[in-house]
């Protein structure tokens, strides 16, 4: 018996002695299955997961496939990173073009994914057929999948995160919560409160209305008209159903109200005097200052600016329109971008597996372990209902860079569905639980939210509708190039509208500014643009 | 001359006194102790060489991060150079704008196409052109100076009166470089470069270096870099445990913190074939306990064999194997199984003769009831077998002589100066001795009998004169009187004439000593020594 407990001590000592000598702390994997490796690269925003990520390893074990991201580099311009493997005719396994998709297409950098998915059942249920259709090109075959334009069930989202009027939300408390429906009465508010406080508590200079110009994201400054009309975000024109045929919101009569009232705001002192030569950047820091009290932008753009906000300079949405009587469509289901997403290379040595890993990553348990975490240590699940539910000390964990980067995986590149979970009783994601939302409200927000009867931000945007199969047409007009008329035409439009709107804005003689930006516009091939979306709208909508 | 190899001889030593189950304890913890003295030994022996090499190392790194800091400093200064020399620049700024709307063509214009693209993705996160001209409006390269008049760069700039100057925020500990635009005369006032440190490249290039430790690059106690992010730099004694060295770049020192993380030893797992290592390392150790512990065991086996702790039954029931302890328990198994044997044959051969003796001396009972039947007339096996004290005896020997006295045939002298009342004779084996002294050789000659007691002895003296023993029946006395177990067995039947001496001798055994005084006369004696047991009766 003696002789039993001396050897389990020594072979225990000799164990422990063994991994305390190499300072070891890492868990034994023995028995771990032999793991494909993948690579991808995204040419977006992103951060790196860090080694040993117990999520990416989790799927790793469930899926037999890690892929190593690599992001955009933020000090480089985008697409150049795809040019470049272009120039080099070397590809990771995954790329997400962005920009660059169309120019990864034409380098024959990808394979035909259609070509090669028999049997990935989770695949090629992700889109409908009609669906895939659209990301066809001449020759049938697709080349990439959309990763982000895909709702199950309907939008959850709490937080609205497309365009829409911002407000922060000590403007709405200090007017009383009023009722904002048209441009007048969200320009009316903003000069009451500007000339009542002129400087923030700080000192600083109040900026009743920002205006982000700098490069693509001017439409900020150009694109409300079809909003303020009650059209959807086409975001290059507005479709009439009717006649099918694409309308140009820049001289529409609304566009025309539009820029005056801004010409008028921007004379009051309620518009940013430098906004038409600000960088981003430069935005960015003004909203991060908590001086500005209303813009028009999507807030995908502004919220990392927003977040280091106190909760009563946080933003409201409004759908506004010109006229009370024009139900606004702000809100649309999201949209699928055709112009985009996840391709797999051609330099990829397993095509089978490449795909049979996007299949997994869209079953329902990898859905859970990417969005959820692990069940027990990242949420639980309430038996009776199947919910899903987040304690205390799971929701601040979500709150700890630390936890997140080397726990969560969420392959944020890679196609997922949002909206629901694909039980059909949980949402995607635990923050757009209806329930962790509300616990996650504060202050201002919550007070604000009270006021005007709603839950959730989201429910500020009134209107929902169904969109026509031809929604969004900015996914086509994104990868023109100048090669085509209409891609010149867009190039030249786009200069002028950089060129005339601020001045337009800014000037002391509107009508004139305004006479000689359409001049200037006028002189644009712009049929040969809206030709080719009333096209495309037609192509789209199958007629 | 071949030499004779000695052999050597195995003498006990200090450890042959341990028992086995103390050994293999003293064996175990001595190997643990040994696994643990080489580990530890291997840690420091290691551990001491990263220490020598870890200031090394600081140092190495130290100049890695001054030379990148350069590197990007030396970027910067070349951008600047290049805004500085860029004529569009100073056109843009030179002019007096009468409208934000003229302003705005003008700028739109430059940054179309005339600024120099050359900051995406180098050394400068922001730059900025300040001029003293106010109809130009604040916003991307450039800005009004009398925005910025009362902030800290400027104040600095201002301060230090110089046409280049490196700044380090208080704020938010941004680096930048401050230039003086004077390339061309702009007509409208100052005009100020200023770029800011792309940080995040240098914090990726710190990255980059895959050192296991802290790298700070700081000025004026305020990290400008680092490979940790959102760090603070440790407090002024802390950084005594850092390797530190500074460069002066225009109007700034900027120091250089390094220390070597303390995760200086490769993981176990980081390790080629560490798992195969480990296991072969595990078996090994369980191997040798194993091994101790079945030497152990058989070994102890083989003494409680021989220590006659086992059952004889169990002995051979099993094998110990077939080295040379089981060679060795197989031999004391067959050595013990033939002392068994040996033990069983002497307890048979025991009992056969203890049975012989039973047997014989009731055949002696029967002979002298028989004798004393035909002789004295006695008619009681009791009488004779039943021991009385000296004093009866010698009645008995008394009577017996005046018996024969009677007769006239016989002579006798009795001497005796005893009085023990010890009853340790056997009632008649005196008398029948002189009977068989007085009818020896013929009667006639007169016998003596001297009995004397001396120091708890007695001795009983025969003597008669004019005859003596043949030297055959010298030989049959002695035969009958030798030491217990030399002794013969009388090969006399119960009527031979040296019963009573073989009755003396039986019931006597070792005490009682047969002395022939001499070869002359017939003259002997017996000392008798006291029984202890069979006094009082």
């Amino acid at each position: 018996m003696r002789m039993k407990t001396s050897r389990i001590i020594a072979s225990v000592l000799a164990a422990s002695l063994t991994v305390n000598f190499c300072g070891c702390s890492t868990p034994f994997d023995f028995g771990k299955k032999d793991i494909k490796e993948f690579t991808a690269y995204f040419d977006m925003n992103g951060t790196e997961l860090p080694a040993d990520n117990d999520i990416q390893n989790i799927i790793a074990e469930k899926t037999g496939v890690i892929c190593h991201e690599t992001w955009k580099d933020p000090n480089k311009p985008e697409a150049e990173t795809i040019e470049e493997m272009i120039i080099a005719n070397k590809y990771p396994d995954f790329i997400y073009g962005g920009t660059g998709q169309q120019a990864l297409v034409d380098a024959n950098a990808l394979i035909p994914i259609n070509e090669f998915w028999d049997g990935y059942e989770n695949l090629q249920n992700y889109f409908t057929p009609e669906e895939w259709d659209r990301l066809k090109d001449e020759n049938g075959y697709i080349h990439y999948i959309p990763a982000f334009s895909k709702t199950y069930i309907k939008e959850t989202d709490p937080d609205y995160s497309n365009e829409a009027f911002w407000i922060q939300a000590k403007v709405l408390e200090w007017g009383g919560y009023p009722d904002l429906r048209t441009l007048d009465q969200y320009f009316d508010l903003i000069e009451r409160y500007l000339k009542e406080h002129p400087e923030n508590e700080d000192g600083q200079k109040n900026i009743g209305y920002e205006i982000l110009t700098d490069g693509y994201l001017y439409f900020c400054m150009e694109n409300p008209p079809q909003f303020l009309d009650g059209y959807p975000n086409d975001g290059c024109c507005i479709v009439n159903p009717m006649t099918m045929t694409a309308v140009d919101y820049n001289v529409t009569p609304t566009a025309v109200k539009w820029f005056k009232k801004l010409n008028e705001e921007y004379h009051k002192g309620v518009i940013d005097p430098d906004f038409a030569f600000m960088s981003t950047g430069q935005y960015f820091d003004k909203i991060r200052s908590g001086t500005v009290l209303g813009m028009v932008d999507q807030r995908w753009n502004f919220q990392g600016a927003e977040d280091e906000l106190p909760a009563d300079s946080k933003y409201i949405p409004f759908d506004i329109v010109i006229n009370d009587g024009i139900t606004p469509c702000y809100g649309s289901p999201r949209a699928m971008d055709t112009s985009q997403g996840i391709g797999i290379s051609v330099d990829c040595d397993d095509i089978d597996a490449a795909l049979k890993f996007l299949d997994d990553l869209l079953s329902p348990e990898i859905l859970n372990l990417r969005f959820w975490g692990v069940e027990g240590q990242d949420y639980h699940r309430d038996d009776a209902s199947g919910k899903f539910y987040r304690d205390d000390k799971q929701k601040s964990r979500g709150f700890s860079e630390e936890y997140v980067s080397s726990h969560f995986c969420r392959y944020q590149g890679f196609p997922y569905y949002s909206g629901m979970n694909q039980d059909g009783i949980n949402t995607y994601r635990p923050e757009n639980q209806p329930e962790e939302y509300s616990s996650t409200l504060s202050g201002s927000v919550k007070k604000c939210l009270e006021a005007y009867g709603v839950q959730t931000p989201s429910e500020l945007i009134r209107s929902n509708i169904e969109n026509g199969p031809w929604f969004p047409m900015w996914s086509y007009t994104n990868n023109f190039t100048d090669d085509t008329a209409y891609g010149r035409a867009k190039e030249q439009m786009d200069n002028v509208k950089h060129r005339y709107l601020p001045e337009v804005i800014m000037s002391d003689d509107f009508t004139a500014s305004w006479e000689e930006y359409m001049k200037a516009y006028r002189a644009c091939d712009t049929n040969a643009y809206f030709d080719e979306l009333t096209a495309e709208i037609r192509r789209r909508a199958g007629k | 001359m071949k030499r004779k190899r000695k052999k050597k001889q195995i003498k006990a030593g200090f450890a042959s006194n341990i028992k086995i189950k103390n050994k293999v304890s003293i064996i175990v913890v001595t190997l643990m102790i040994c696994l643990i003295v080489i580990c530890y030994g291997s840690y420091y022996v290691v551990s001491s060489m990263i220490a020598e090499n870890k200031k090394e190392s600081e140092k190495l790194v130290a100049a890695s991060a001054q030379r990148y800091v350069e590197n990007e400093i030396d970027s910067m200064v070349r951008i600047s150079e290049s805004v500085y020399r860029n004529e569009d620049i100073y056109d843009l700024i030179s002019k007096k704008y009468g409208s934000v709307l003229e302003y705005h063509q003008a700028f739109y214009d430059f940054d179309k196409n005339k600024f120099p693209s050359t900051t995406a993705g180098s050394a400068v996160e922001q730059l900025l052109v300040y001029t003293a001209n106010d109809t130009v409006m604040s916003g991307k390269y450039i800005s009004r100076l009398s925005d910025v008049k009362n902030e800290e760069w400027y104040a600095r700039y201002k301060e230090l009166d110089r046409d280049v100057i490196l700044f380090c925020s208080s704020e938010n500990n941004q680096l930048s470089l401050i230039r003086k635009l004077n390339y061309k005369k702009t007509g409208t006032g100052d005009a100020v470069l200023k770029l800011d440190f792309n940080s995040s490249r240098i914090a990726e290039s710190f990255e980059k270096m895959g050192f296991e430790g802290r790298i700070y690059a700081a000025v004026d106690r305020k990290i400008i870099c680092s490979n940790i992010k959102n760090s603070q730099l440790p407090s002024v004694s802390e950084l005594d445990g850092y390797y530190s060295t500074y460069k002066n770049y225009y109007t700034c020192n900027i120091d250089f913190y390094v220390k070597a993380g303390k995760k200086t030893i490769v993981p176990v797992f980081a390790i080629p074939f560490a798992v195969p290592l480990l296991i072969i390392l595990i078996l090994g150790i369980l191997v040798v306990l194993i091994i101790i512990d079945d030497f152990k065991n058989r070994t102890i086996e083989v003494c409680n064999i021989c220590d006659g702790k086992k059952k004889s039954t169990d002995i051979r029931k099993r094998s110990l194997g077939s080295d040379e302890i089981g060679r060795l328990y197989d031999d004391v198994s067959d050595k013990l199984t033939d002392l068994k044997r040996l033990a069983d044959e002497r307890k048979n051969m025991k009992d056969f003769v203890d049975e012989y003796r039973s047997r014989t001396n009731e055949v002696i009972l029967s002979a002298l009831n028989y004798e004393t039947m035909k002789i004295y007339g006695l008619g009681s096996m009791e009488k004779v077998s039943v021991p009385v004290s000296l004093d009866e005896e010698l009645l008995n020997l008394s009577d017996f002589l005046n018996i024969l006295k009677e007769r006239e045939y016989f002579k006798y002298s009795l001497l005796s100066d005893t009085t023990s009342k010890v009853k340790n004779v056997i009632p008649y084996s005196l008398a029948a001795v002189a009977l068989h002294v007085a009818q020896y050789n013929g009667t006639g000659a007169e016998v003596e009998v001297d009995v004397c007691e001396h120091d708890g002895c007695y001795s009983v003296r025969f003597h008669k004169a004019g005859t003596f023993l043949t030297s055959a029946d010298v030989l049959k006395l002695r035969a009958i009187f030798e030491p217990e177990g030399s002794r013969g067995l009388p090969s006399f039947n119960a009527e031979d004439e040296f019963n009573p001496y073989v009755r003396l001798s039986r019931f006597y055994l070792d005490d009682i000593t047969l002395n022939i005084n001499s070869k002359e006369e017939l003259d002997f004696e017996f000392i008798i020594t006291n029984r202890t047991g069979e006094k009082e009766q």
